[in-house]
């Protein structure tokens, strides 16, 4: 089954093309999203987590219509934002994680067991009584991970995991998402963390300008960029 | 940092919610009646005993007491300028219990927990139409924002003082408003994303 299709996808804001008739195909297990600010890929990124629905064209993910079918969505996909404060909903880490298993019909108790038995499954069972805004940023968008991990979804999206971690945090991210089986869409500003990717699509203005290895994508994106910031001067 | 919650496994943690805030409830009522300060200052050691029975509790209960203290001192000065300086011992004393629980009772319940038992109360409201599953996730985003406000009004003020503002300003206001409703919008989005609203 294809993993992630979009047909003919059209987003627009307050009358503001956003995505512009975007067509692809995506199967491959690691896949990085590149593009200048603006230039549509978390908009891409919602779309594909089923957040927002498209104007016209077709989004679907392991088959299912993320947007309307919520259920099975959240089977489906995951998604991790750049800011943890703007993800994590409950005061203790515990409820944090268990949250989502409820919204996929474990009950309570079930679900706090489970939880707990997750954190711990990732080194962090001292986290299960503590609260959520006593962790460092790191910590927390870790737990933010975990969360979306105990939902085992087939597909993870992570729009700029790295922003704001520092360095141990984000070589410790890095192996965790390596090690994921799950397929992972990931937004970047960093080329260099998409080295081992299997594929980068390059957005701007709403649409796919490039598309391919990231030896193929990396340098041309690089290069354009650095054409536009001197434009500039 | 602020936040009315003392994460913990104590016997007061291990107590059902429900038996807790009953409790509760039954005091507050009983207490009305009584109006010997006597023995509304040994119900005080009470609750004074009950918070040296949990684990840092004592240290984070005289931290949200704080603010109550000075209420406190103030309907006290009022009632002895008035001369009655035994009523006023009452109101106080009856006062500092109950919320010396009530906070006792938060500070040692899980919110989720706390949650489930406001939604069985309004169940009855369930039946008539409403939608009570949406009061009681907006009751819970209230008590796990609070802290994220304050520090956001924080931020605006380091922000507003780096730029040569003094102290903190009513000017800060429409800003703090305007991240807020930003804020709001994301977290709507991550609730989404984990199935949180349908």
């Amino acid at each position: 089954m294809m993993a992630i299709s979009l047909d003919q996808v059209t987003v627009s804001f307050d009358g503001v093309r956003v995505i512009e008739a975007v067509s692809v195909a995506l199967c491959e297990a690691r896949i990085g999203i590149v593009g200048a600010n603006g230039s549509g890929k978390s908009t891409l990124a919602r779309l594909i987590a089923g957040l927002i629905a498209p104007d016209a064209g077709k989004i679907l993910v392991q088959g299912v219509d993320v947007y309307r079918d919520r259920k099975s969505a959240l089977d489906t996909v995951g998604i991790i934002f750049q800011n943890p404060d703007h993800q994590i909903i409950f005061p203790t880490c515990t409820e944090e994680v268990a949250f989502g298993l409820i919204q996929q019909g474990l009950k309570r108790k079930e679900a706090d067991l489970r939880a707990r038995a997750i954190l711990t499954e990732h080194g962090r069972g001292d986290w299960a009584d503590r609260l959520a805004h006593q962790l460092s940023q790191g910590q927390r968008h870790y737990l933010c991970l975990i969360s979306v991990l105990a939902m085992a979804p087939d597909v993870i999206i992570l729009d700029e995991p790295y922003a704001g971690l520092d360095m141990v945090t984000s070589l410790q991210l890095q192996r965790t998402l390596a090690s994921l089986d799950q397929q992972v869409v990931m937004i970047t500003h960093d080329t260099a963390l998409l080295a081992d990717f299997d594929r980068v699509i390059w957005m701007d203005s709403g649409q796919i300008v490039g598309d391919g290895t990231p030896t193929d994508v990396i340098p041309k994106f690089a290069s354009e960029m650095k054409a536009r910031a001197n434009a500039v001067d | 940092m602020l936040s009315i919650s003392l994460p913990g496994q104590s016997w007061a943690h291990g107590m059902r919610v429900g038996i807790k805030m009953g409790f509760l409830a039954l005091t507050s009522i009983v207490l009305f009646w009584v109006n010997a300060w006597l023995a509304l200052l040994v119900t005080l050691l009470g609750v004074v005993a009950l918070y040296t029975s949990v684990e840092g509790a004592v240290r984070k209960g005289l931290w949200l007491m704080k603010p109550m203290l000075w209420i406190v001192g103030i309907i006290w000065v009022f009632h002895a300028f008035r001369g009655e300086y035994l009523a006023g011992s009452v109101v106080c004393l009856r006062l500092l219990v109950l919320v010396g629980l009530a906070n006792f009772v938060t500070l040692t319940s899980r919110l989720t927990d706390m949650i489930d038992l406001f939604l069985w109360l309004l169940s009855p409201l369930e039946k008539a139409g409403l939608r009570t599953g949406a009061i009681g996730l907006a009751l819970g985003l209230v008590m796990r924002f609070t802290p994220v406000l304050i520090e956001r009004v924080g931020q605006l003020t380091q922000s507003w003082r780096a730029r040569g503002g003094k102290g903190a300003s009513w000017r800060l206001i429409l800003p703090l408003f305007i991240t807020v409703i930003d804020d709001a919008d994301r977290v709507a989005e991550a609730l989404r994303a984990r199935g949180g609203i349908q």
